[in-house]
């Protein structure tokens, strides 16, 4: 591999990087949104020492250079400059460009053994819910985690609330629709899944993101199947969030 | 290939480079965008197979996830190539390689470098003097637990610190430990010293080096790692690997496997072994533990840069090492 190649591929990875951050957003869809700042200067890093290595190869006298920096400084067989295994930096490149990978959604879901459930997030210090908002906005994993508070001998703070959620709809194993969301600890390889059984309302179609406005059931309501159940009044077609993890 | 397509044969931007500097240059970067752009119109829609796309989006996740993590690391490892005299590292180490040793482990804590820059390092090392088994105990620390690799694992376990100290203990023990068998039983023949030709030019263009060079060689085998992480996430059903994450010493030897086969970067390994969800912190401990030490870039590295004698004994011994350290930790104190 050339010293021009490695030089342009440096470009490349930071530029692409530069384009998912800062033009398309679909970053978002691979990490968490804090990581956007350290990726943005990572790809400033990657394209300035890029452009600097282009600068110097411009220059004709530089010629006698180039070769102490293949050889000498690799030292371990490698030949030219960088080994062919840098060539794989192209592969992440073409994958966002040619492929475009989507949010991660119901094929991750439905791999999830229903039986495995996520640990639901602990519930933060104000245990009582806020007054006012009727019904509210809450998390998936807020929701998941009071309701496993109130399972295990804890406060029961959901009795009686409206509250509404956000996610995307599967088929359960028992032919009921879940409500999903899927938690990132780090990037989309860590992805957990986060769901509840929703009773009271026509299935939506597979995939379809839905606001859910509903009550949550205690574990044990007759009829039930599992641990976290919510009682739906109404159930409506949304976009996808601009952050689709939760 | 991609590059020369648009450019001509490899000697043209070159020539052309001489008569108008750049221009060739950017015209071949254009062609790349123009590239891309018509493969994000043309081939995007039609990639819409569910598992192709979550290998995708896994895939690039864990490249992205990476990024900052490597260039910090490869920028932070090159200001001290570039920066640090050579001569400090003899007067710094004592003489004794038994004192030594500990002395260099502890230095790869402060000192940050990829595992594939800290092979040339360690070579260097023992080039310019330095006791050959404090030179490998400091090729084994210095990847392993690092500050950058320390704040990564911090931010992949969050809410664990456990690991963190686990990680950052069980790789200095077996750092150390590695470099005490080795002056006890190792033999200068095994290993072939390289002789390493100084930097010319300046500083700022040996720091741009060091940093396009190790920047090349870990980045193309975290793609390695990234695909194959990407492809056992999307192909092997999570029962299978529930399965053997439930047989407790199993557990352990196939993460410690997996972080040899899967050769990710250490600055970049704790993400992937957050993502194991299914495996007990023992086994997490262990792919954190081996894989900055040994892996197959690493193997292929060391055998290219020490002689193949060499890379015979340290790699088993290593592992063995390893897996030891991280399962008596891991039992101890996770």
């Amino acid at each position: 591999m050339t010293r021009a190649a490695q030089n342009l591929l440096m470009v490349l990875v930071g530029a692409t990087v530069l384009w998912i951050t800062l033009v398309s957003g679909e970053v978002l869809n691979y990490v968490k949104p804090v990581l956007r700042y350290p990726l943005v200067a990572a790809a400033l890093v990657l394209v300035a020492l890029g452009i600097a290595g282009m600068r110097r190869d411009w220059r004709p006298a530089d010629d006698d250079h180039d070769h102490h920096d293949g050889h000498g400084h690799d030292g371990h067989g490698h030949g030219h400059g960088g080994p062919k295994v840098a060539w794989l930096l192209v592969l992440p490149v073409v994958a966002v460009f040619a492929m475009a990978p989507p949010e991660l959604g119901v094929f991750t879901a439905e791999r999830t053994d229903q039986r495995i459930q996520a640990k639901p997030a602990p519930v933060a210090d104000g245990y009582a819910l806020p007054p006012g908002a009727d019904p509210l906005p809450m998390s998936i994993a807020e929701f998941m985690g009071r309701s496993y508070e109130a399972q295990i001998g804890g406060q029961a703070t959901l009795t009686d609330r409206r509250v509404r959620l956000t996610g995307f709809a599967t088929t359960g194993e028992d032919g009921r629709w879940l409500l999903n969301r899927l938690q990132l600890n780090c990037c989309a390889a860590d992805a957990i899944t986060l769901r509840l059984t929703v009773f009271g309302a026509p299935k939506p179609p597979k995939g379809q993101w839905v606001e859910v406005v509903g009550v949550w059931r205690p574990a044990g309501t007759p009829d039930g199947n599992g641990v976290y159940e919510l009682q739906a009044e109404s159930v409506e077609k949304t976009a996808k969030p601009a952050n689709p993890y939760a | 290939m991609i590059s020369t397509a648009p450019g001509g044969p490899p000697a043209g931007p070159r020539a052309r480079a001489a008569r108008a500097p750049g221009a060739s240059a950017l015209l071949l970067f254009g062609c790349l965008a123009a590239l891309l752009v018509a493969a994000r119109l043309v081939l995007a829609p039609h990639v819409t197979d569910a598992a192709v796309q979550a290998w995708g989006t896994i895939f690039v996740a864990i490249c992205v996830q990476a990024l900052p993590f490597l260039v910090f690391g490869v920028a932070l490892s090159a200001a001290i190539t570039a920066f640090v005299p050579a001569e400090t590292w003899t007067r710094l180490l004592p003489r004794r390689a038994a004192v030594a040793v500990p002395v260099a482990g502890a230095a790869g804590a402060v000192l940050p470098g990829c595992e594939c820059a800290s092979v040339p390092v360690a070579g260097s090392l023992m080039a310019r003097g330095v006791a050959p088994a404090a030179a490998l105990t400091f090729l084994l620390a210095a990847p392993a637990i690092n500050p950058i690799v320390m704040v990564a694992t911090a931010v992949a376990f969050p809410g664990q610190p456990g690991m963190v100290a686990a990680r950052f203990g069980a790789s200095l023990a077996v750092a150390v430990l590695v470099g005490w068998v080795w002056a006890w039983l190792g033999k200068g023949e095994w290993i072939k010293v390289p002789a390493r030709p100084a930097h010319d030019g300046g500083k700022w263009d040996a720091f741009r080096q060091a940093v396009r060079h190790d920047f090349m060689h870990a980045g193309g085998f975290l793609v390695v790692g990234g695909a194959a992480a990407a492809t056992i996430n999307v192909v092997v059903p999570s029962s299978w690997l529930t399965g053997l994450a439930g047989i407790g010493w199993a557990s352990v030897l196939v993460l410690a496997v997996l972080a040899v086969l899967m050769s990710i970067c250490s600055e970049a390994d704790a993400f992937v072994a957050a993502s194991l969800t299914a495996f007990s912190p023992t086994a997490k401990l262990a792919f954190l533990v081996v894989g900055p030490m040994v892996d197959l870039k690493l193997i292929a590295l060391q055998t290219g840069m020490f002689g193949k004698a060499f890379a015979l004994r340290f790699v088993p011994l290593t592992f063995v090492l390893a897996v030891s350290v991280s399962s008596l930790v891991g039992v101890v104190f996770l």
